[in-house]
């Protein structure tokens, strides 16, 4: 029988200067925050964590929470828990919801935000959110610090723009007024866990007319349906609208379900089509 | 006097204790060819098949399940070789080293069986059924399946086997305590007296642990007896998951034939369990599904098939409603299409068909009590059943789609069944049922039985049941520990039977001891045991005779509301009305009935019995009514009824509001998707 | 490695590998057993303790992230006047959960009441949701929460009397 393997390492630094060195040197280190997907993920209680691991939870920087009029800054080690405590009046609603609908309570209480973000091949639950509040991410190694969009952040694929030696420290999300904020978790009994669909729709009104609407639906895995061109057809559109208007909406909605022809189930395709006609519904109705 | 055990098995230990672990086949049916590992450590012991010193298999009534593979898979999850050893984590990193090499086989499925997977069989014909059908005025069809239910009871299956001087001590969580006695003797060859059973602590096990406690404990005993240590073996949880027996699957098929007023002349049915790779509880299971699905109404002609089908997937169990419940499922949803069909509401037909004071079931078996009248109309006035269908099938004959009626589709379906208690089949026990009552000097009651109550109501029930008899304070009655050296063999805490047979028994032990009182010294021990009554006993072969000795009845409505968007299905109310005999403590009965349709509705809308929990926030409001008998006379069990009663009145709810005819559980949102695309 | 941290109210200290995790360390170092092992996937709560006073489930937590920290379990939970309130409640309302789940309800219970003591129905069965058992009838479990939070803050909510 082989040899029992050595206990991990563990590493635990108190400041982020600590951190971004010690990871500069153990770029294979597993970074741990929270650790609830990394344990889960574990085949049994018996399979090991890597040989080194770097406990990030007690990290100051990524611990904060700070404001301003345009944004809000959460540390990347910030718990769901305590990103909720902010508030439903100041969080977008949407992201509010979905963290709810995310995790049962217990969970929240030692799940991050930054840990659900580094999660490389699912955008369940909460990306559409997070990409439709456009959140920006703060990476940082040793010496040199970036800014970049979630979308480019966590593309296409089961892939991360994180490199050997990155951290991501800040998930900021800006301020901005939605008349509308919808999100839905639809996930009810499945047969197949890979029909999952999440939702969320922001949208700004006036008199009826859209002034300004965002829509994305997140999946089991790493497709996300999106389009830019649909949701720019229906600005300046007045509603409900009309049966020959639902025409080109139409048209862009299949077009934009094509591109993943593969990868989503007929089952999700009608649901994303019911999902829309739905929130577009709601939308005439307020 | 020992009393209730207050620990589950995975907080047990016993000084020098092993832990154990079951390697598996990671193939769903095939042969072993190889097993090769590297040199294992003095401190792990390793025991392969062909070791077992007594016999190697868990015996149930005339069944045989092999306690492992010895050459040939049948299942995936089936058990290869055992492992024990100090450290559970060198157990698990021995485990990944050893390897098994398969010659895989297409694994036997259920749908279109061999005629080798038919383990048991019955064709029952009572009438004159083809002449009926040549006369039918209308034939109708339909057949209806089932899933496998999964029930992941919150504590791991487990047991700690010690060897105490000459005897070898099991702790366990079982159902069946003396069942797990007798396996583990056999298993190591040894005279039941020296082994002793404990019960430990479990969740309420809803008759999953019949005999699945029995493996367990088995293998357990066998690395115990080879290291000549304590061994404690748990499941974990994905294991459980895996290889735990589930509810079994089912597919019924219906023909019957209508007269000219829409009431049924004969059936012809055809019905296929799945019973999994090795039949245990299949004769009962087989008898009590047929039972059903000929439905709670007037008896006509019939033509009865069924079959168990053995493939290859571990051994299903009992479960709540063993039969019952995939019967009854098919039977009225069935007699709910044939109420739609002949344009009748669903309550007009049920009533007028029920079956009536002599009556017979299913062609031969005679109720042992009716269905009380206005069980059925007292449902659908709790519910305001009438209003309310006739309200959604007039927005069913509006909407030319689902989606047309702009707001979520309602429906509301209504069901009527029975359960009985005890075993259908087993009218000569190997060892009767028994219970000992023990009034002491001091005025104390003890009740030795070897029935379990996870839950205490049974336990609850018993007590009061004493003190009501011996006015005795309840804080005076003592429900013994389940332990197979100390009480007499009550039997499996299974089917009701706590409450019908172990409660009666409680009952009669305590009217003797009334009588004696006075007469005799203290401390008086009585024994009673159960006696089956001779007359009228169930034939199988014939489909006659007595099925069950009592019977409880219930009706059930069920209102949904599908989300026309996402096709999601809640339930906005349950009623139930029940009827049961004398009613034992009415608030703990309300739990167990309300209890067991959470447990329903989770079979209802769970896709492959799979192992999420309803979430607690899709908790409906729920009513339940007892039509009371008075303080006398029989108890009957109700564990099983909502089982029966409410998978059928949600697909009909479903069917309602999809405007689609809904065959099969579960109903999940691709279902409905599936049925209301197509044409 | 060495772990030290407090455990109802008390500084201990074990000896553990780093990612064993602390439902195990509780269980089997510190034989403590009213915290039970299940899913280990923080999916069915009977794990779960009250850490820096916040309920988690302890089948999730690693031995290295315990160090400092301050552990409740049910053991310890038991000697407060909050658990004997809760017990009490669950008797009133004849709610009987099995042992397997009832450290961690007892405690998601106290864990929801702190946050919200004056839940609703819905608030109620949302913040209990991480406690998979269903051994026994939410009905009962409403009534109990509901006394609970009634004694607590001397005002009902809802529909106190629980449904029939």
């Amino acid at each position: 029988m082989a040899e029992p393997r050595g206990a991990t390492n563990v590493y635990t630094p108190s400041s982020l200067g600590e951190l971004l060195s010690l990871y500069d040197k153990l770029p294979q280190a597993l970074l741990f925050n929270g650790g609830t997907h990394i344990l889960r993920e574990l085949r049994g209680i018996y399979d090991r964590l890597p040989a080194n691991v770097i406990n990030i939870a007690r990290v100051e920087d990524l611990n904060r929470i700070s404001r301003t009029e345009r944004h809000i800054d959460i540390g990347s080690a910030v718990t769901v828990s305590r990103i909720l405590d902010i508030g439903a009046n100041v969080l977008p609603r949407a992201l509010h919801d979905a963290l709810i609908a995310m995790l049962p309570p217990g969970v929240r209480n030692l799940a991050t935000l930054g840990g659900n973000i580094c999660i490389r091949d699912r955008r369940r639950t909460i990306y559409p959110v997070y990409l439709l509040l456009e959140i920006h991410l703060e990476v940082r190694r040793l010496g040199a610090t970036r800014w970049t969009p979630l979308s480019r952040f966590a593309g296409p694929g089961a892939r991360l723009d994180l490199q050997d030696g990155e951290v991501l420290t800040r998930i900021r999300i800006p301020f901005s007024t939605w008349d509308r904020e919808v999100y839905r978790r639809i996930d009810q009994e499945l047969e197949s866990p890979s029909d999952f669909l999440s939702f969320c729709g922001l949208a700004r009104m006036e008199k009826n007319v859209i002034n300004d609407v965002r829509f994305a639906f997140g999946t089991a895995g790493t497709i996300v349906v999106r389009s830019r061109e649909l949701e720019n057809e229906l600005i300046g559109r007045h509603l409900p609208l009309a049966r020959r208007e639902m025409v080109p909406v139409a048209e862009l909605l299949e077009a934009t379900l094509s591109l993943h022809r593969d990868g989503l189930s007929a089952f999700q395709k009608d649901r994303i089509r019911s999902i829309l006609e739905w929130f577009l519904d709601q939308l005439a109705e307020e | 006097m020992a009393l209730q055990e207050d620990s589950f098995v995975g907080d047990l230990a016993a000084e020098g204790m092993l832990q154990g672990i079951v390697m598996r086949a990671t193939v769903d049916r095939g042969e072993i060819l190889s097993i090769s590992y590297p040199k294992v450590p003095r401190e792990i012991t390793l025991l392969f098949p062909e070791e077992v010193p007594g016999e190697p298999a868990v015996s149930l009534f005339s069944q045989r399940l092999p306690l492992f593979a010895e050459r040939a898979v049948a299942f995936r999850g089936e058990p290869i070789m055992l492992l024990c050893g100090p450290d559970e984590r060198r157990l698990a990193e021995l485990a990944e080293e050893i390897e098994i090499r398969y010659r895989t086989e297409s694994p036997l499925g259920f749908a279109q069986p061999l005629e080798t997977q038919i383990a048991e069989r019955r064709e029952v014909v009572i009438g004159a059924p083809d002449r009926a059908f040549d006369d039918a005025f209308q034939i109708v069809e339909g057949e209806y399946t089932t899933c496998a239910q999964e029930y992941r009871v919150s504590d791991p299956p487990g047991a700690l086997v010690a060897f105490e001087e000459e005897r070898v001590v099991v702790s366990c969580p079982t159902q069946w305590p003396f069942h797990v006695r007798n396996v583990v003797a056999a298993v190591l060859g040894l005279p039941r007296k020296r082994v002793e059973v404990r019960v430990t602590r479990m969740s309420p096990p809803r008759d999953s642990r019949i005999w699945f406690s029995s493996v367990v404990a088995a293998q357990c005993a066998l690395l115990a007896w080879k290291s000549r240590r304590p061994v404690r073996l748990l499941l974990g949880c994905e294991e459980a998951s895996a290889v735990q027996p589930r509810r079994a699957p089912s597919r019924i098929h219906y023909r019957t034939a209508l007269d000219r007023d829409g009431n049924p002349v004969a059936h012809d049915i055809d019905l296929s369990v799945d019973c999994g790779a090795a039949p245990m509880l299949g004769e009962e299971l087989l008898e009590r599904a047929l039972l059903a699905a000929a439905g709670p109404y007037q008896s006509t002609a019939y033509r009865l098939r069924a079959r168990l089908v053995t493939t290859s997937v571990p051994p299903m169990d009992a479960f709540q409603g063993l039969g019952l419940a995939q019967g009854f499922f098919a039977a009225e949803t069935h007699a709910s299409r044939i109420a739609e069909l002949t344009q009748t509401d669903p309550f007009t037909w049920k009533e007028r068909n029920l079956i009536r004071r002599n009556g017979l079931l299913a062609g031969g078996a005679i109720p042992a009590n009716y269905p009380p009248t206005g069980l059925l109309a007292r449902t659908v006035e709790l519910s305001d059943f009438a209003r309310k269908y006739a309200a959604y099938e007039m927005l069913k004959k509006r909407r030319e789609t689902i989606r047309d009626q702009g707001s979520a589709l309602r429906g509301i379906g209504l069901a009527v069944a029975y359960q009985g208690a005890g075993f259908m089949t087993r009218s000569d026990e190997p060892e009767p049922a028994a219970v000992v009552v023990r009034l002491e000097a001091n005025g104390s009651l003890y009740i030795l039985t070897s029935g379990v109550s996870p839950s205490g109501e049974a336990r609850a029930a018993w007590t009061e049941s004493a003190a009501r008899i011996l006015g005795i304070e309840p804080k005076r009655i003592f429900v013994s520990f389940p332990d197979t050296s100390l009480v007499p063999n009550s039997g499996p805490s299974a089917l009701s039977r706590n409450i019908t047979i172990i409660g009666e028994l409680v009952e009669r032990a305590c009217e003797t001891v009334v009588r004696k009182r006075f007469r005799a010294a203290l401390p008086i021990e009585v024994k009673k045991t159960l006696k089956l009554p001779r007359a009228n006993r169930w034939n199988p072969e014939e489909h006659t005779g007595l099925p069950f000795d009592r019977l409880s009845w219930a009706a059930a409505a069920v209102e949904t509301e599908v989300d026309p968007v996402t096709l999601e299905t809640e339930v906005r109310g349950i009623w139930t009305t029940v009827s049961c005999g004398r009613v034992m403590m009415e608030a703990a009965a309300r739990r167990v009935v309300e209890n067991g349709i959470v447990h329903a509705l989770w079979w209802c809308s769970s896709s492959h019995g799979s192992e999420r929990s309803p979430a607690l926030f899709e908790f409906p409001p729920i009513t339940i009514e007892f039509l009371s008998a008075g303080q006398k006379g029989w108890v009957g069990g109700i564990e099983e009824l909502a089982a029966c009663v409410i998978p059928s009145a949600y697909v009909s709810a479903v069917a309602q509001a999809t405007s689609r005819y809904f065959d099969t559980l579960p109903i999940t949102p691709e279902l409905i998707h599936r049925y209301t695309e197509e044409p | 490695m060495n772990v030290t941290f407090t455990l109802n109210g008390k500084s201990v200290t074990v000896n553990a590998e780093p990612d064993q995790r602390l439902v195990q360390i509780l269980r089997e170092e510190l034989q403590l057993a009213g915290t039970k092992a299940g899913c280990y996937r923080g999916e069915c709560g009977s794990c779960s303790v009250l850490l820096g006073g916040e309920l988690i489930p302890s089948c999730l937590v690693p031995a290295f992230a315990v160090r400092g920290a301050t552990v409740v379990t049910i053991e310890g939970f038991a000697r407060t006047r909050e658990y004997a309130e809760i017990i009490h409640a669950f008797e009133e309302a004849e709610y009987a959960p099995c042992g397997h789940c009832l450290g961690g309800r007892v405690l998601a219970i106290h864990a929801l009441l702190v946050r919200l003591p004056s839940p609703s129905e819905r608030e109620i069965l949302a913040g209990l949701s991480g406690i998979r058992c269903q051994c026994a009838d939410v009905s009962s479990l409403l009534r109990a929460v509901n006394l609970v939070a009634y004694s607590r803050t001397r005002k009902p909510h809802g529909r106190g009397g629980g449904r029939t």
